[in-house]
């Protein structure tokens, strides 16, 4: 009996986890730090962690676990704080974390190499192997289970985290990985005014805006959650306009798997131009209310 | 660049190049603006003295790092790629000590705000008889007392309407002398002379009954003797080379851009880099890059080792001056009208380098003083 | 206080090249250090100069890492020293075997109080080696950190979150990883440079048994999805209709 073990904090990455853990395993194990989604797993634990303590930390509660289950494949969602737990859970088992798969087959896990510039193949030699999965990469797949219900109770490491707050990030409009239209904005918008036909753009086909890394960070003229590309959020959207950003690899990696790539830029050369359906060379203060002018 | 750089020359090459690219290239319209170019060039200055590169050649004494020649060119060159006008101006905050430092009152007060980046300096020379034709300029300057009273003209002042402080070349008692007066002194007045290119503050300077100490003044006749240019003298190389990478970089900063152009630029359905004539076209260009890159880099480094050769200075911005244009001709014409568009920033290389191929001599000055090297008869040296 | 900067030295990406087989081809990829790795060093600078510690930079890899140049450049980017282990069997190892070797150098540099890492690297950008040193030093550590106040014994830092914004309180010693935002990285200056060749640069020979958890099955260029790439002056009679009918039947 082969064994899967799962480990996420969002109910949808667990679910998809779930799914695709079925597809591997024999038995399927979830360790959940949220609600548990329904008929996913034969066994769930779900690990509550204490006020003011780290979910980080839960490495402590769950080494004893993973050794006492000791399942061959261990499925993580990628957020920040399921890399450190990964991460803890594969020093204790002598082995590496292969991180942010994009493919899964026969155990050989396809994922970026240098931001995109390449691609590799790799496979774990380590008799338990663990992964940290994009989502989508078992989009395809049909969770099943009885959830049978496990209790872990709260091990505190020594040296334990304290969290001394915790504020909600205020998401200004739409979830970019799940808007069917994304307008992204890069170096070529100079100000917050400037942004506005963008977001008029994406508010008419209603879908948000993202931007390149420049605006998340020096130019401060975007919020950093909306930064897409290497190190940022991973879109496929319907259709993704790329507006006055050149396209670097770090950026285009970010919406590679986008239905309709429509790039507006003015300058001709831009590299964004060889990665798109279309293009449109002008601009983006006129071209992008042309676009919306015609789309209404 | 040199191929023969040390590690830290290489180190604030590559610096200097990453500042150029992430903070000249997006504003350097900025300085064909004669709205914006001071305060672009001010912020410039800034930036280049908190990376210690005004200082580059200068003694440590005022500041300076004491590097050679060759790590001051490969600097000037990359900033030369984005904005030749910018390279130009950094050769007068970094060429002018040696004549400071002969007033070490100007030196101590100016070297140190000018090397911080606080600071602009301009070197005003060009006088209305023309730049070099010292025996016919009118002496510009009277001695009283324990003071000098500047009376004169000058044309074609780099950075003289945002300078801080200016040295001013005048003919006296026959020979060449050096004042230094700054901004905001009673009886200087100054105006802008639009040009073709290079064109933030070509200026024009009056000076009327201005008032200098003989401490900020210092005898320049080491340089120009009797009306004619001294031939060989110390500053030679390093002002002559420095003024010819800024053609340099100029070349190799379209011809960057040329090729990203081509590489994505399609012709009946083939991007313009994959057909052989123009493939052979810009390799031609290399050539010439590559040519004047030798000589230049070859002159600078016998002049580091003490053993320096005009002839191969002057041949330098020989090449500089004649490669310049139609090199430019060739790379522009083929954006096509995009070229010509002022928009694009394609045009102004070609305009700028007819303004580097007369600063600081002219080629038909140079191949005098090149003839004169040569110990050809009755040869004039007609540039420094 | 001591401050360790664990960073990486790896072919710069600019000039790595696809050859004609779809193979990547390093030969004229220099090494440099690793930029978030920058952004790190940068920070470790910053809080030394506040508090009067001294900045090491540690890193491990394969004997091209014992490059003048680029040493010269870690060392004019903050550091005061530097030490590596620089062995050919260090060549790409995986996050594990990095930090049992980063470990040998910790261990050797007996009390620190804290190590930086960078956000990730920019070959694997796993962002794993930092809770794999943590583990193998037995130190606290917590990644995401836009933010650092050094306090008595402690750390207090904020960490950013897919949806929140955390302010966690970190017992010293601790291993921190933190983001590029956390300061931005300098353009070293003359000085810095000048002052990098003076710097004491360490060179250990290896002493861990290096264990491969991860085989590496290909490396090479992305299948690429290949675009339309129609390509249209916004000017042009009726591309903007073109492209807004293409948007809609997209949808």
């Amino acid at each position: 009996m082969t064994k899967a073990m799962v480990i996420a904090e969002h109910v949808d990455a667990a679910r998809e986890l779930c799914a695709g853990a079925r597809s591997l395993a024999d038995e399927v194990v979830l360790v959940a730090f949220c609600a548990a989604p329904d008929n996913c797993a034969d066994r769930v634990a779900a690990v509550e962690v204490p006020s003011g303590c780290a979910l980080d930390d839960a490495y402590a509660t769950l080494i004893p676990f993973l050794e006492e289950e000791g399942p061959e494949v261990v499925l993580v969602e990628p957020t920040k704080r399921m890399k450190s737990v990964a991460g803890r859970l594969a020093a204790y088992m002598g082995t590496a974390v292969i991180t942010d798969v994009a493919a899964l087959e026969d155990g050989v896990a396809r994922g970026m190499y240098y931001g995109g510039v390449g691609q590799r193949d790799q496979r774990p030699t380590t008799s338990c192997a663990m992964y940290t999965i994009q989502p989508g990469v078992f989009a395809e797949c049909v969770p099943s289970g009885e959830n049978q219900v496990v209790v872990l109770d709260w091990v505190a490491p020594a040296a334990a985290l304290k969290v001394l707050s915790t504020t909600p990030i205020e998401k200004k409009g739409v979830d970019l990985t799940k808007a069917d239209v994304v307008v992204a904005v890069g170096r070529g918008f100079g100000s917050a005014e400037e942004l506005q036909v963008a977001e008029d753009l994406a508010a008419s086909l209603g879908g948000g805006v993202g931007c390149t890394r420049p605006l998340a960070e020096g130019a401060d003229l975007m919020p950093a959650e909306t930064y897409i590309g290497v190190s940022g959020l991973v879109v496929a959207p319907k259709v993704y306009v790329a507006a006055g950003l050149s396209g670097q690899m770090q950026h285009m990696v970010g919406c590679a798997k986008s239905g309709l790539v429509v790039a507006v830029n003015k300058d001709k050369n831009a590299p964004v131009f060889k990665q798109c359906d279309y293009g449109l060379i002008g601009d983006v203060a006129t071209v992008l209310p042309a676009l919306t002018a015609a789309l209404s | 660049m040199s191929y023969f750089l040390t590690e830290e020359q290489e180190l604030i090459r590559e610096s200097v190049r990453e500042m150029a690219v992430n903070e000249i290239r997006p504003r350097v319209m900025e300085i064909y603006d004669v709205e914006k170019h001071e305060q672009f060039i001010r912020d410039m200055q800034k930036r280049f003295g908190e990376l210690g590169v005004l200082g580059i050649i200068a003694p440590e004494v005022v500041g300076g790092s004491e590097m050679s020649l060759s790590a001051l060119l490969a600097v000037q060159e990359e900033v030369a790629k984005e904005c030749p006008e910018l390279a130009l101006h950094l050769m007068l905050q970094c060429a002018y000590t040696p004549a400071l430092m002969l007033m070490p009152e100007v030196g101590m007060k100016w070297c140190p705000k000018v090397f911080s980046g606080e600071a602009i300096f301009a070197g005003t020379m060009t006088d209305p008889a023309g730049a070099m034709n010292h025996g016919e300029w009118s002496e510009g300057v009277v001695k009283v007392g324990d003071e000098f009273i500047i009376n004169t003209t000058k044309n074609f002042c780099t950075a003289g309407d945002i300078a801080d402080v200016l040295f001013v070349y005048v003919q006296y008692q026959g020979s060449m002398m050096g004042l230094v007066v700054e901004k905001d002194t009673p009886g200087v007045e100054l105006s802008l002379d639009p040009t073709c290119g290079l064109t933030a503050g070509f200026t024009n300077i009056s000076f009327t009954d201005v008032h200098v100490p003989e401490s900020w003044t210092c005898d320049m006749s080491w340089w120009s003797k009797d009306g004619v240019p001294v031939m060989g003298t110390v500053g030679g190389p390093a002002s002559t080379l420095t003024a010819s990478v800024c053609n340099l970089g100029l070349m190799e900063g379209l011809f960057d851009r040329t090729v990203e152009h081509c590489k994505s630029r399609t012709i009946q359905g083939k991007p313009m880099i994959e057909r052989s004539d123009i493939q052979a076209k810009l390799a031609r260009i290399k050539v010439k890059i590559e040519a004047l890159r030798a000589v230049l880099y070859d002159a600078a480094r016998l002049s580091e080792e003490g053993k320096p050769n005009m002839e191969l200075v002057h041949c330098a911005k020989v090449m500089a001056n004649d490669l310049g244009a139609p090199v430019c001709y060739e790379l522009v014409t083929l954006f096509g009208g995009l070229g010509f568009a002022v928009e694009t920033g394609v045009e102004r290389y070609y305009r700028d380098t007819l303004g580097l191929a007369i600063a600081d001599c002219t080629t038909d000055m140079h191949l005098s003083s090149l003839a004169a090297q040569m110990g050809f008869p009755g040869a004039v040296n007609a540039a420094f | 206080m001591k401050i360790l900067v664990a960073f990486k030295i790896l072919p710069d990406d600019q000039d790595i090249r696809v050859a004609a087989d779809g193979s990547l081809d390093f030969s004229k990829a220099k090494p440099i250090v690793s930029s978030y790795d920058a952004n790190a060093m940068e920070e470790a600078a910053q809080l030394a100069k506040a508090c009067g510690a001294e900045v090491v930079g540690i890193t491990v890899g394969s004997s091209a890492i014992d490059d003048s140049k680029v040493k010269k450049n870690a060392l004019s980017r903050g550091l005061d020293r530097l030490v590596m282990v620089a062995d050919d069997t260090c060549d790409n190892l995986d996050s594990h075997a990095t930090a049992a070797v980063l470990t040998q150098i910790a261990e050797k540099e007996a009390g620190w109080d804290l190590i930086l890492c960078g956000d990730g690297s920019a070959d694997n950008y796993a962002q794993q080696v930092d809770v794999q040193l943590a583990a193998a030093l037995g130190a606290p550590s917590v990644n995401g950190v836009t933010s650092i106040k050094l306090q008595d014994g402690c750390i207090v830092c904020e960490r950013a979150l897919e949806s929140s914004i955390e302010t966690v309180e970190v017992s010293l010693p601790a291993v921190v990883s933190v983001t590029p935002s956390i300061a931005e990285a300098r353009v070293p200056g003359m000085k810095d440079i000048l002052a990098a060749g003076k710097k004491p640069v360490e060179a250990l020979v290896l002493e861990t048994d290096l264990s491969a958890s991860v085989e590496v099955v290909s490396v090479k260029a992305p299948d690429q999805a290949s675009r339309a790439c129609e390509v249209l002056e916004a000017g042009e009679d009726r591309a903007i209709e073109k492209v807004a009918a293409a948007i809609r039947a997209a949808l």
